[in-house]
């Protein structure tokens, strides 16, 4: 019954041997091993659930795909600010341009995703050819960037932490996938927030 | 044990969240054996932090009327880890691969399990970023149908779990 080290056939010509410790399996060991396949089930299982009492939900659609909707928006006017920071504080700060721009995108991709349709969960990539983030204005006025670089970056990363937290309070009223999303974009929110800020614990060394 | 369709759907996201959480100490024990020195401290915290969501996780099993499930006794390794840069990548997968369980805990999850689950895919995420670098960043953490990175400045990193029992079961 002991779950081996390695999982994986054996013979493998360069593969570790059975007995060795773990830390020097290869990456092959773990594709081919049968638990790859049973953790994926797992989260499968998690993820999906079994669709009884499906009826009885089915009545509540309407008042919950509109409420959905709703936060959707909210949280895409809350995006769409954001994303016009970013150009704005571009704009003040055109050296400053190539910093921003993996963060805009992230930003433009998070805007995508919160305005495609919900059940469309493969969409954001760029298929939602007539949202491209920033073709809305903002629903805020557009705060102006702070003349010094290293406040302007601050300034975003103060304001990605505040979507951040804005995002985690929305969960509580969203149905399941539009809380997955946005949690992971709560997620993403708190880790650029970190790379934008020059008192951040992460790494400032990109280039 | 199931009340309603949603418990059963959760039982099965925490028993999930709580086998990663297994693969993580695991993994962060891997990762203590070799990451460099500089880093000690912030690994042993990382680990100390899985252990203690594994207990809760453990416990919320318990307290739901399940069993928890129980780590296995190695792991497969995405990878080798033979330097301390290895050991730092995989911490960085293991967190990477923590976001997506916990991702799918939100979503079964309601109130305060649901707001603790989003917290866990904050750290996981900043964490992920803390030991693999800007590039370890992905537009959306835990969500792999959006693909690793949106933001492709260069190193996408496989959605693939990162430490799994070996032997499943």
């Amino acid at each position: 019954m002991r779950r081996n080290v390695t999982g994986g056939p054996p013979g493998k010509p360069e593969g570790p041997a059975v007995a060795s410790p773990p830390g020097t399996l290869s990456r092959r060991s773990l594709l081919s091993a049968g638990g790859a396949l049973t953790a994926a089930g797992v989260l499968t299982a998690g993820c999906t659930g079994a669709p009884r009492g499906e009826r009885a939900e089915h009545r509540q659609e309407d008042g919950q795909a509109r409420a959905e909707r709703r936060l959707r928006e909210q949280a895409a006017a809350a995006g769409a600010a954001l994303l016009a920071r970013y150009d704005a504080t571009a704009a003040a700060h055109p050296a400053l341009a190539g910093t921003l721009a993996p963060h805009r995108a992230v930003t433009a991709a998070h805007l995508d995703a919160l305005r495609a349709p919900a059940e469309a969960g493969r969409s954001g990539n760029g298929s939602g050819a007539g949202m491209r983030g920033g073709n809305a204005p903002a629903a805020h006025p557009v705060p102006e960037p702070p003349a010094e670089p290293e406040a302007a970056l601050a300034a975003l990363a103060e304001a990605e932490q505040g979507l951040a937290e804005s995002r985690l309070a929305a969960l509580a009223g969203a149905p399941p996938a539009t809380a997955r999303l946005l949690a992971s974009l709560a997620a993403a929110n708190a880790v650029r927030s970190r790379l934008l800020a020059p008192s951040g614990a992460a790494e400032r060394s990109p280039a | 044990m199931r009340r309603r369709d949603g418990t059963g759907a959760a039982l099965a996201a925490i028993q999930a969240a709580l086998a990663a959480e297994h693969a993580a100490v695991y993994g962060y024990g891997v990762v203590g054996a070799w990451a460099p020195e500089a880093e000690e401290e912030e690994i042993r915290a990382a680990y100390e932090a899985h252990r203690a969501r594994r207990d809760a996780l453990r416990d919320t099993v318990r307290g739901m009327g399940g069993e928890p499930v129980a780590a296995a006794p190695a792991y497969a390794l995405p990878f080798e880890v033979t330097e301390p840069a290895h050991a730092l990548e995989l911490a960085a997968e293991l967190e990477a691969r923590l976001t997506a369980v916990y991702a799918d805990l939100v979503a079964a999850t309601e109130g305060d399990a649901r707001r603790n689950a989003a917290r866990a895919l904050r750290e996981g995420a900043l964490r992920a970023v803390r030991w693999g670098g800007p590039e370890a960043a992905v537009a959306f953490p835990g969500l792999p149908e959006y693909g690793p990175a949106d933001d492709d400045d260069g190193g996408g990193r496989p959605a693939g779990p990162a430490a799994t029992a070996a032997e499943g079961g």
